[in-house]
C-alpha cells in the first residue's frame, strides 16, 4: 500500500526523481507526465521569469552577514514612543528617506540609506531551536536545521547539509572570467564550537565551497595559492603548462574518457587566475588610497567590505562578508550578541564600525557604477528582544541586555535597481512583529536568487539525487523601483 | 591495481622488476595480486575504507576510542577475519569500549533508531530511514517494520566507564520498550525478512534481543548481507556498484547485472565470507582488467562495466602518490613524520588542508557519498600553485634532487620520473618530449627536471586511476 503522509518529517529523505517518475506514471500525487516535464523544465531554464521586474538585474552579490543578531530597535527601527524598557537609550535621527528615522548611533547611514531600501519586516518563527547557528542555517540555506546534538547545539557542518546561498550561486551562475566565484571573508560563521554551519556547499560537494579567506584584511594578507610562487616565473609556469598539455595529449583514450570532467577548464582557469594576477590584485588592499581605506574604517569589518568591493570589481559572483566575531561572542569586545550588555557596546564598539563601513560600501559602489549590477544585502540571523532584560531564548540577560528575537528585525538591501531611499514593510509599535509585508528569510533568499537571474522555484538534486527546492520563498518584487 | 588493492603506487624498482620478469603476463598478474593482498599497505587501505564506513571519528569516540577502534579494524583485516564474523563481533559487542573496541560502533549513533538505520544501511545496503515517519512510499518497508527493527536496539545502553573516554555498552534490564509514535503501542522486535538467527523459536524479546539481530544480519540466508557486501566491495574497484548507490538496495533499484551479482555472492558464501578471496576474484577478472578503450557499441556505457572508467585518486591516495612520485613526504600535523595519509586513524588528524580539499570524508555519516572525487577550481589552484606540490617537486631531498646528484643521464631521469608517477616507462614519444624539454636550456637542469615532474603529477594519468 502506498501511503503519502501530509506531514513531512525531518528524517525522511523523500522520493528520488526516479521514484517520482514511477509515481507520476501511476498517477500518484496526481502528477502527470506533462506536469512533471514542466516541473523539470523549470529546473533547467528560467525563461518564464525573463523580463519580470528585477529578474536577472544583478551580476553579483555582497552578503554582509551580521552574525550575532544586531538589535534592530537600537539601530534601524527606533520606537521613541514605546516605554523606556523597550525604546532603550538611543534617540532617533532623520534619514534621507522622508518619514523614516534610524538610531542616532548610525549617523553616516542616515545619509547613505538614500541608496538602499530598509526592510523593517524581516520575520520568522524558528522551528524549535532558538540559537544562532539554527538561525544562520535558516538564513543562508533556506532550510531549518534538522539535526541537533544532545547538548542543544547544532551538529557541525555535514556533507548532507543544504548548500549556503553562495554555493548555489557559484554552481548555477559560474563566473565568466577567471576569478574566484565565491569568496567568504574574513572569518567563518560560528557559534561556540560549531564552525561553518550554513556556510558550506553541503550536498553540492566541496567543489562549490567558498574560497575561504579567513584573515584580517586590516593586515597584509597571505595569498600563496593565488600569487606566482617566487621561484616560478610566468614563463616557467607557461612552460610547465605546455609540457602538461603534451603529457596529457599522449594518452588520447584517457582524454576522451575524462572529457566530461572539464579538468582542462579548471586548469585553464587556475592558470589564468595565477598568471593574470587578477584575484591576487583584488586581495591587495595596498592598491587603494589611504583616504579610501580610512573611509571604510581601518577595522577588520571596514577593510573586509573594501575587499568585498574589490572582489566584485574583479568579477567574483558572491562575496559573503561575515561580521568578524563569533556569533555568541562577548558583546563587550566584538559580538552583536548583546545579552550581557547592549547599549554601551552598540554605541561605542559595533555600530561605529557598521555605520562607517556600510555607508562607505554603498557610496563607493555607487560612485563606481558597481551598484547597478550588484545586490548588497546587510542582515543578521535575527534581531533582539524589544524588551530589555528579559529572557526569550533561555539565555540569561543583564538588566540592559537584549535577547534573540527572530519575529521582527531589519535588513538593508541595495543595488541592481532596488528602490533607492525607500522603506519596505513596517513593524508594530514595539518592533515585536511586522505590521505589514512580512519578509521571511526564505523570501529574502528567493529575492537574491531572482535578482541573479535564477528561478527560485527550481529544483536542485541533493547528494542522493533527490530533488529539493532551491528555496521555498516568495520573491519580493516590490523592492524594485 | 596497486591503487585499488593497496591504495599506493608501486615503487619504481618494483615496476622495473615486474617489467623485467619474463614469466607469462597472466601468471605475473596473478602473482602480483597475491603480493599486493599480502602487503601491509593492503591492510592500511581497507582499514581506512572500513574506518569511513564504521565512522571511526574522535568526535564520537574520543582520541583513545578512535585509535582503539582503528586498531581493531586493522587487526580484523590483518587476520582476514571472515566478514560475517567481523560484523557479528561488532553487532553483538558489549562491555568496555577500551577492552572491546568493536563496541565503539554503538558510540557513534547511540540511540536505537539511528543505530538500526546505520546497521541496515552499512551491512545490508538497505535504507530504512524513510519508514520512520510513514510507510516507505515505493518500497515494501512499513512504518511498523521500522519500529520493529529498532526494537532490537531498544535495550542498548551506554554509560560512562571508569577511565577517561571509556564507555560501557550494556543491555538495559528494564524500561526499554520501543513505542510506536502514532499510538504508543509497544513494538516487539521483528525482522524485515526471514533469515536464521540461531534459534527456531520466537524472536527473543528480552534485554539480549540485539544478539539475535547480529545473528540474523550475518546469517548465510540473509538475502541482503552477502549480496550488499559483494556489491559494495565491487564498487571500490569500479567506482560503481552493480546495484548503485551501493547502500540503497531495493526492488525499484535493480542490479545492472543480476547474474554477475548472484555469482559473486555465491562465490563469497562458498569461501565463507572471505573478503580477500572476493577481491582476488574481482581483480583477476577480465572485467576488472578491461582497458578504457571503447568501441562504437560501448562508448556511451557507464553502467555495465564494459570498459574501465577512470576515477580520480581519493584524497589519501593522491597525497601518498605525490609522496612516492616526488620523494618528499609532506608534514602531516599531529602524527609521526613517516605516516602515510592512508594510515591516518580519523579525519581529525593530518589536517594540512590538502586532504580535506580533495574530498576526504568527515565521517559524519556512513554514507559512501561522503567521499567526494569531483574536481574543482580550488583543487586545480592547489595542484598548479599550492604549497604541497610546489614544495614536493622542488624538495632538496626529493626524487629530482637525488637523481641529479647521483649523475643520472637525461634518459634515465625521464624514465625514473615516469616510473615513479605513472608506474610505467615512457613511450617513445613521451620520452622524446621529456628529453627535448630537459635539453632546452631555458633554465638549470634541476629546474627543468622539476618542471617535468610538476607536469607529470598534474597530468590526468597521475590524478586518475584508470
Amino acid at each position: 500500500m502506498l501511503v503519502i503522509p501530509g506531514h513531512r518529517c525531518h528524517t525522511c529523505e523523500g522520493p528520488t526523481r526516479r521514484e517520482l517518475l514511477r509515481a507520476g506514471s501511476i498517477g500518484l500525487f496526481g502528477l502527470n507526465l506533462a506536469q512533471f516535464l514542466s516541473w523539470q523544465g523549470a529546473a533547467k531554464g528560467a525563461s518564464k521569469l525573463e523580463g519580470s521586474r528585477g529578474f536577472g538585474s544583478a551580476k553579483s552579490v555582497i552578503m554582509v552577514f551580521l552574525q550575532g543578531g544586531p538589535s534592530h530597535i537600537d539601530i534601524w527601527d527606533p520606537k521613541p514612543d514605546a516605554p523606556l524598557n523597550i525604546r532603550g537609550e538611543f534617540k532617533p535621527i532623520k534619514t534621507k528617506i522622508p518619514g523614516t528615522n534610524i538610531s542616532e548611533i548610525m549617523p553616516m547611514m542616515a545619509d547613505a540609506i538614500s541608496k538602499a531600501t530598509l526592510i523593517r519586516s524581516m520575520s520568522y518563527t524558528p522551528n524549535g531551536l532558538f540559537n544562532h547557528t539554527a538561525a544562520i542555517y535558516q538564513m543562508l540555506t533556506g532550510y531549518p536545521p534538522d539535526r541537533v546534538s544532545p547538548s542543544g547545539q547544532l551538529e557541525p557542518p555535514s556533507p548532507a547539509d543544504f548548500p549556503t546561498a553562495g554555493s548555489h550561486v557559484s554552481k548555477l551562475k559560474p563566473p565568466t572570467e577567471a576569478v574566484l566565484p565565491f569568496v567568504e571573508l574574513p572569518r567563518p560563521l560560528q557559534e561556540s564550537g560549531v564552525i561553518g554551519k550554513g556556510g558550506a556547499a553541503g550536498f553540492l560537494g566541496k567543489a562549490y565551497d567558498p574560497y575561504r579567506m579567513y584573515q584580517d584584511p586590516a593586515k597584509p594578507l597571505q595569498i600563496d595559492d593565488l600569487s606566482l610562487r617566487k621561484d616560478i616565473s610566468a614563463d616557467r609556469l607557461k612552460d610547465r603548462f605546455e609540457l602538461l598539455k603534451g603529457i596529457n595529449g599522449s594518452m588520447p583514450d584517457l582524454e576522451k574518457a575524462l572529457h566530461s570532467q572539464a579538468i582542462d577548464e579548471y586548469y585553464g582557469k587556475a592558470f589564468d587566475l595565477v598568471l593574470s594576477g587578477k584575484a591576487r590584485d583584488a586581495f591587495d588592499l595596498s592598491k587603494e588610497s589611504d583616504k579610501m581605506r580610512e573611509r571604510y574604517g581601518m577595522t577588520t569589518f571596514g577593510q573586509g567590505l573594501l575587499l568585498s568591493r574589490r572582489l566584485i570589481e574583479a568579477g567574483t559572483r558572491f562575496v559573503q562578508m561575515n561580521w568578524p566575531a563569533v556569533a555568541n561572542g562577548n558583546p563587550e569586545i566584538d559580538a552583536w550578541d548583546t545579552h550581557a550588555a547592549n547599549f554601551g557596546p552598540l554605541k561605542n564598539l559595533h555600530c561605529p564600525k557598521l555605520d562607517r563601513g556600510l555607508s562607505a560600501l554603498l557610496e563607493d559602489m555607487d560612485d563606481r557604477g558597481l551598484l547597478k549590477e550588484t545586490l548588497v544585502v546587510a542582515v543578521g540571523e535575527f534581531g533582539r528582544s524589544p524588551r530589555v532584560g528579559v529572557s526569550t531564548s533561555g539565555n540569561s540577560n543583564a538588566p540592559d541586555g537584549r535577547d534573540h528575537w527572530p519575529y521582527c528585525y531589519s535588513a538593508v538591501v541595495a543595488g541592481c535597481g532596488i528602490a533607492r531611499g525607500a522603506q519596505y514593510g513596517e513593524s508594530d509599535q514595539t518592533a515585536s512583529s511586522p505590521k505589514d509585508k512580512p519578509v521571511h528569510p526564505n523570501d529574502l533568499l528567493a529575492t537574491t536568487y531572482y535578482a541573479l537571474g535564477i528561478d527560485p522555484d527550481m529544483q536542485v538534486l541533493n547528494h542522493l539525487n533527490q530533488p529539493r527546492e532551491l528555496v521555498k520563498g516568495k520573491v519580493v518584487t516590490e523592492l524594485w523601483a | 591495481m596497486s591503487l585499488d588493492l593497496a591504495g599506493q603506487l608501486p615503487d619504481p624498482n618494483e615496476v622495473r622488476a615486474f617489467i623485467a620478469d619474463t614469466t607469462p603476463a597472466k601468471v605475473k598478474r596473478i602473482r602480483l595480486i597475491e603480493k599486493l593482498i599480502a602487503s601491509p599497505a593492503f591492510i592500511d587501505h581497507w582499514t581506512l575504507k572500513w574506518g569511513d564506513l564504521l565512522q571511526a571519528n574522535r568526535k564520537y569516540l574520543g582520541e583513545k576510542g578512535v585509535y582503539e577502534f582503528d586498531e581493531w579494524i586493522r587487526e580484523s583485516f590483518t587476520a582476514n577475519k571472515p566478514y560475517d564474523k567481523m560484523v557479528r563481533e561488532i553487532l553483538s559487542s558489549s562491555g568496555s569500549s577500551n577492552q572491546n573496541p568493536a563496541a565503539n560502533f554503538f558510540r557513534v549513533t547511540r540511540d536505537p533508531k539511528p543505530t538500526m538505520e546505520k546497521t541496515t544501511q552499512v551491512f545490508l545496503g538497505v535504507r530504512m530511514v524513510c519508514a520512520q515517519c510513514h510507510d516507505h512510499p515505493f518500497e515494501r518497508w512499513t512504518q511498523n517494520q521500522y519500529y520493529e527493527m529498532s526494537a532490537f536496539y531498544s535495550a542498548l545502553g551506554i554509560r560512562p566507564g571508569y577511565e577517561v573516554g571509556e564507555e560501557i555498552i550494556y543491555n538495559q534490564r528494564a524500561d526499554f520498550d520501543m513505542k510506536h509514535p502514532k499510538d504508543g503501542r509497544v513494538m516487539k522486535p521483528a525482522f524485515i525478512v526471514p533469515a536464521s538467527y540461531g534459534s527456531t523459536g520466537p524472536v527473543p524479546t528480552d534485554s539480549h534481543r540485539r544478539t539475535a539481530l547480529a545473528e540474523w544480519v550475518t546469517s548465510r540466508d540473509n538475502p541482503f548481507f552477502a549480496k550488499s557486501t559483494v556489491n559494495r566491495v565491487w564498487s571500490y574497484f569500479f567506482g560503481r556498484g552493480i546495484i548503485d548507490p551501493v547502500d540503497d538496495i531495493r526492488a525499484s533499484n535493480p542490479p545492472s547485472n543480476p547474474a554477475l551479482l548472484d555469482a559473486l555472492t555465491k562465490d563469497f558464501l562458498d569461501h565463507n565470507f572471505d573478503l580477500r578471496q572476493l577481491m582476488r576474484t574481482i581483480t583477476n577478472s577480465r572485467t576488472y582488467q578491461a582497458s578504457m578503450t571503447t568501441n562504437e557499441w560501448n562508448a556511451g556505457d557507464a553502467d555495465n562495466f564494459s570498459h574501465a572508467i577512470p576515477r580520480r585518486l581519493a584524497a589519501e591516495e593522491l597525497l601518498d602518490a605525490l609522496t612516492l612520485a616526488t620523494g618528499v613526504r609532506p608534514n602531516l600535523p599531529e602524527v609521526p613524520p613517516d605516516t602515510r595519509a592512508e594510515q591516518l586513524p580519523d579525519p581529525h588528524v593530518g589536517k594540512d588542508g590538502f586532504l580535506d580539499l580533495f574530498g576526504r570524508p568527515s565521517r559524519e555519516s556512513s554514507c559512501e557519498c561522503e567521499r567526494r572525487s569531483d574536481i574543482s577550481l580550488p583543487q586545480a589552484l592547489n595542484l598548479v600553485n599550492g604549497q604541497t606540490i610546489s614544495d614536493a617537486v622542488a624538495g632538496g631531498n626529493g626524487r629530482v634532487a637525488k637523481a641529479i646528484l647521483s649523475g643520472k643521464s637525461d634518459h634515465d631521469l625521464v624514465e625514473e620520473l615516469y616510473l615513479a608517477s605513472f608506474s610505467r616507462t615512457p613511450t617513445a614519444a613521451e620520452a622524446e618530449l621529456g628529453l627535448k624539454y630537459l635539453s632546452s636550456g631555458s633554465r638549470g637542469r634541476a629546474a627543468l627536471a622539476q618542471d617535468l615532474l610538476w607536469a607529470l603529477v598534474n597530468s590526468k594519468p597521475f590524478l586518475y586511476n584508470y
